[in-house]
């Protein structure tokens, strides 16, 4: 467990800021992208993924909208602290499972990184908190711009990008919002809504992307589509489905807190908040559900016990392998449990 | 995770498929991927070269793990490479806007 310094940083996306950040907690942008002429990654030789390792640490280090950023290679880590890394979204599962060769390069603030050696030889990331694609768009596509100066992008004269996986030709892009939407949800409208992304090229997903579950209500809501549009135009289309489900759900929290369904809404964020201060065991799952009814509370103006940045920090903090880093040594899923319920306790009551 | 199809065997295999903007998202084992033409359908021999000849991936391959060996495969599985984006992205080729 090496990485337990990052506990310390003001991670972006974590803050509780930006338009419509009561809803959106984080924006991302992800850019796919490949060296020219080589194997992608899950096709390459160990000596190719070590050449691409070392050409991306290079442009890593020259990279100026990298600030001073942090070199971690994945086989120097053990697991908590890879597992640490994907509770950051620093990076995927697939990276952590066959760590050799592969890295990440985080920069300040933890809001531009890029994985090394993932199903692409690059995947460049930018994240930030509310709802702000379009400026995430613009220091992705900069990060880029630096690293091309050093590494050759694989690109088709019709095509443009290549990736590894014909689902991201093209922009190789991914722009996702990590929403919170507990009063569509309660209200059984949030079903339609998450229906009509598909006909309009998007999809919506867990909190840590594909194949991930939903908890606390919280949904990434990203284009499914990378070919045949501008990264301009796919940023703006994910951006104006956000904006609109974001306001969907004010609406209906304001429904929520109206008089009639008031009492039914207070009971529910009460009885999470009495057991947020109160448990002595919680696994993540049932901390994320609670903290979600809290969190909606707090947005509302209703005098929770904990601040809306301090609830966003928590969804955080009590995942696994947090809870682990910060008591500086591996736990069993047990003693997490109690760990857990005694991080909430001394926020919450 | 089990197989979506059979039930009985690991997941190997994710597959994602939008028909019509409509996103199915299967998990397959190996034997179950195998034996279904879902995502990539079969490319008839006259279409495709049996392998990559820049990194030697074939296009069995490709129907089995749903990723391209390297940039190369664009060119060398072109023509069967158009169905699969057509389905994924509803076009073949970029149009700027």
């Amino acid at each position: 467990m090496k990485l337990g310094a990052m506990l310390r940083v003001r991670m972006a996306w974590a803050a509780h800021q930006g338009p419509l950040h009561e809803v959106v907690l984080s924006s991302r942008v992800r850019l796919a992208r490949n060296v020219r002429g080589l194997p992608f990654p899950g096709h390459a030789s160990g000596r190719v993924l070590g050449e691409v390792l070392a050409a991306a640490r290079e442009a890593a280090a020259k990279a100026r909208s990298l600030g001073k950023a942090a070199w971690i290679e994945l086989a120097d880590v053990d697991e908590v602290d890879r597992e640490f890394l994907i509770e950051r979204r620093l990076i995927s599962a697939l990276l952590a499972r066959e760590p050799r060769q592969r890295a990440v390069a985080v920069g300040e603030r933890e809001l531009l990184s890029v994985m090394v050696n993932e199903e692409d030889h690059l995947r460049l990331q930018a994240v930030d908190s509310g709802l702000c694609l379009e400026e995430l768009l613009r220091h992705g596509l900069a990060l880029e711009e630096e690293l091309g100066r050093t590494i050759p992008y694989a690109v088709h004269p019709r095509l443009r990008h290549l990736t590894a996986c014909p689902t991201n030709v093209g922009t190789g892009l991914r722009a996702s919002c990590l929403m919170h939407l507990p009063a569509l949800s309660l209200t059984g409208r949030l079903g339609p809504l998450l229906d009509e992304l598909a006909p309009a090229g998007m999809t919506a997903r867990g909190i840590h992307g594909e194949g991930t579950q939903v908890l606390g209500d919280l949904y990434q809501i990203s284009n499914a589509v990378t070919l045949g549009h501008s990264e301009a135009r796919i940023v703006a289309a994910v951006s104006k489905r956000v904006e609109a489900l974001a306001r969907r759900e004010l609406d209906a929290r304001r429904g929520l807190a109206a008089p009639g369904a008031r009492a039914r809404a207070e009971d529910l964020v009460w009885r999470s908040i009495g057991l947020l201060a109160n448990a002595r065991s919680m696994p993540y799952a049932e901390a994320v559900q609670h903290l979600s009814w809290a969190r909606m509370a707090s947005t509302l103006g209703w005098k929770a016990p904990a601040s809306l940045a301090a609830i966003n920090e928590l969804i955080l903090l009590t995942q696994p392998a947090h809870v682990q880093m910060l008591t500086g040594r591996p736990l069993d899923p047990v003693e997490r449990d109690v760990l857990r319920a005694a991080l909430l306790r001394k926020k919450f009551s | 995770m089990p197989c979506s199809r059979c039930g009985k065997a690991e997941a190997e295999v994710f597959f994602k498929q939008i028909v019509k903007s409509r996103v199915t998202e299967l998990h397959l084992c190996g034997d179950c991927s195998a034996s279904l033409d879902l995502l990539f359908g079969k490319a008839p021999s006259s279409a495709a070269p049996a392998s990559c000849s820049a990194c030697g991936r074939t296009w069995a391959e490709f129907q089995k793990y749903g990723l391209l060996g390297c940039p190369d495969c664009y060119d060398a599985f072109a023509r069967p490479l158009e169905g699969v984006l057509r389905r994924v992205h509803g076009t073949s080729a970029p149009k700027q806007a």
